[in-house]
């Protein structure tokens, strides 16, 4: 799911269920083919919601978050972030992440 | 249900972007920009419909009355296209093809094709018209206007110029000199066509930049640039997929959207692999989007457009130079010299018909990249091994065209691993732009069958025999070609490795 700063608030910090959300540019190859992977990950039972945000339309909670480099990977937990992580990854990847941390 | 309906204004060359942006939200520009952020969040103006005002960029193209559907999806109404190259094999047609779907199509060249193949001693097999006559014909046989500039890729001013006054919202780049046995001659050639394709690339970018960064850049690259991996791994579109992992030492990092290794074939594709870097670049660096086309060997003579009259006709070269291996193998059945393969002639290479590459590139329009995007295509049909063309085309000359053909195989002049693995992935086209390959290989060989054999151009092909046979060796040596082996089509079975291709992600399609 495709989020925004408006949305920010209800999607990511104020979700009863953790989530994964990843950080993506147009100009950041990496973050179009992790798409693919995040979407086929959606629909599956991971145990967290997962939404990605551009950062360069929502420039707002990037500042915020410090957001340096791409795709930028955050795990939150009744709104507070308790894992970030930057970097292409795989399926594989990021489902170690969310055991991990979720 | 059309391929690119739910793309949005963020895909629109028309959109503008204004303000609450900055390109460098990431990295260590990110307090430069913390006075710059608004709670509007990212406005756009669309110079083709300015009653909007600013607003958000969430128009679908099924929505807005500018993209018009089309058989090939939506395309962007009245589109202007410039076609750098507009004058050789792919430019005029495609020139044609998208004038007659209603496109603004603009063009420039400096008739350097026609030059070079002139130095070797040939010329397009098929007579084709000046530019002069062609944009005349274009006119009162399909009804169209193209616009036509005889400029110099690298004479920047007066590129600059032309692109002001046309502000195009695409930018087709074929004006490179697409030539490895040109560019492995001496020197000289492998400077002229480095100069002129990596420089010439790289002054268009910077225009864009300044003039038109909005525009969709369909920029030529070749399969050959990734070359013929040893060991069979993937071909992937250019860049490495999330789940492509390196393994060292015990650890994984994921390749995702890396650039793919490249493996030129030439000093020509080492000048295409400069490209793909430097169109990159251009993209991260000043958001430009483009889509990286690696197109495998095309063949053929037909498209509606350039059949309708003689003079809308495009070029044909055969010589070994310009001309492609489908193209010189029906040549040189019609002259009746025995078909020329290379060494074993177990290369596997991927070919699409002229018809469908014309295709692939409408559709490559229709659905431009979003801004600052870079993204890959591989632009092909189909894998075959080269000594399985020469049989396909010995069977349609000497079944439909009554031609008697032998297959000849010879010294391979060129540095290339003859027998290889071939596992290529071309899913983009297919499964992103609802491309599907529609001109079988028989059926446009028996079609240049036709036309080679016409009374006049055959004629036409008979004075260009000399230049058919390879003689420009990867080693700079000067020395004849020598024929190993001549023989019957149907008597040599291939052996080796079998082409693998990847269209689909979904299992049994592959």
């Amino acid at each position: 799911m495709e989020i925004s700063d408006r949305d920010f608030e209800e999607k990511v910090l104020s979700s009863e269920e953790p989530v994964l959300l990843e950080y993506w540019a147009s100009w950041c190859p990496p973050c179009h083919t992790i798409k693919k992977v995040l979407k086929k990950l959606e629909g599956e039972d991971t145990g967290c919601r997962i939404v990605t945000i551009n950062a360069d339309r929502n420039l707002g909670n990037a500042s915020k978050y410090n957001v340096k480099g791409l795709p930028c990977f955050m795990i939150f937990k009744r709104g507070e972030l308790v894992h970030r992580e930057v970097g292409a990854k795989s399926e594989k990847q990021i489902l170690a992440m969310l055991t991990e941390h979720v | 249900m059309q391929h690119n309906e739910e793309k949005t204004c963020w895909n629109c060359p028309a959109a503008l972007l204004k303000g609450n942006v900055d390109f460098r939200a990431c990295g260590q520009s990110i307090a430069v920009i913390q006075n710059k952020i608004s709670e509007e969040g990212l406005l756009i103006e669309c110079t083709r419909r300015p009653e909007l005002g600013m607003f958000e960029p969430s128009i679908t193209f099924e929505q807005c009355p500018e993209w018009r559907e089309t058989q090939y999806g939506y395309l962007l109404k009245d589109m202007r296209v410039m076609i750098l190259g507009i004058d050789g094999y792919l430019g005029w047609t495609l020139a044609l093809k998208l004038a007659k779907l209603g496109c603004r199509v603009s063009g420039v060249d400096n008739y350097l094709r026609r030059n070079a193949v002139a130095e070797k001693g040939s010329r397009s097999v098929v007579p084709i018209a000046d530019m002069e006559t062609r944009l005349r014909t274009a006119k009162e046989q399909l009804g169209v206007d193209i616009d036509f500039r005889e400029l110099d890729l690298l004479d920047r001013d007066e590129l600059a110029e032309y692109l002001r006054e046309v502000k195009p919202e695409a930018v087709v780049h074929y004006g490179e000199i697409p030539s490895a046995p040109y560019s492995m001659v001496d020197a000289e050639h492998a400077i002229r066509t480095q100069h002129n394709n990596t420089l010439g690339t790289l002054g268009v970018l910077f225009l864009i930049k300044e003039i038109c960064p909005e525009a969709n850049i369909l920029k030529l690259g070749t399969m050959g640039e990734y070359g013929t991996p040893l060991t069979g791994r993937p071909i992937f579109e250019g860049l490495f997929p999330a789940d492509a992992v390196l393994t060292w030492r015990g650890q994984e990092w994921s390749m995702g959207g890396e650039l793919t290794p490249r493996d030129p074939a030439s000093f020509y594709h080492v000048s295409k692999v400069q490209d793909t870097f430097n169109v990159y670049e251009a993209c991260k660096y000043w958001w430009l989007r483009s889509y990286d086309v690696m197109q495998g060997v095309i063949f053929g003579v037909h498209t509606e457009e350039v059949a309708a009259h003689p003079d809308l006709r495009t070029r044909l070269d055969v010589d070994e130079w310009f001309g492609t291996v489908i193209n010189r193998f029906v040549a040189q059945a019609v002259l009746g010299i025995p078909l020329t393969v290379y060494g074993s002639g177990e290369q596997i290479r991927g070919y699409l018909a002229l018809e469908d590459a014309m295709e692939c590139m409408v559709r490559l329009l229709s659905s431009p990249p979003e801004p600052g995007q870079y993204d890959v295509v591989n632009q092909l049909s189909q894998l075959y091994k080269v000594k399985e063309l020469a049989e396909i085309v010995a069977t349609v000359g000497s079944q439909r065209h009554g031609l008697k053909i032998q297959i000849q195989r010879v010294e391979n002049p060129r540095v290339e691993a003859d027998e290889h693995p071939f596992l290529v992935v071309a899913k983009k086209l297919r499964e992103n732009l609802g491309y599907q390959p529609r001109t079988p290989l028989e059926v446009e060989i028996d079609r240049m069958f036709a036309l080679l054999l016409q009374p006049g151009v055959r004629k036409r092909l008979e004075s260009v025999r000399d230049t058919v046979f390879p003689k420009t060796w990867w080693s700079g040596e000067h020395k004849e070609t020598m024929t190993l082996e001549v023989y019957e089509p149907g008597t040599h079975v291939a052996a080796g490795y079998s082409p693998d291709l990847v269209v689909s992600d979904h299992e049994g399609d592959e």
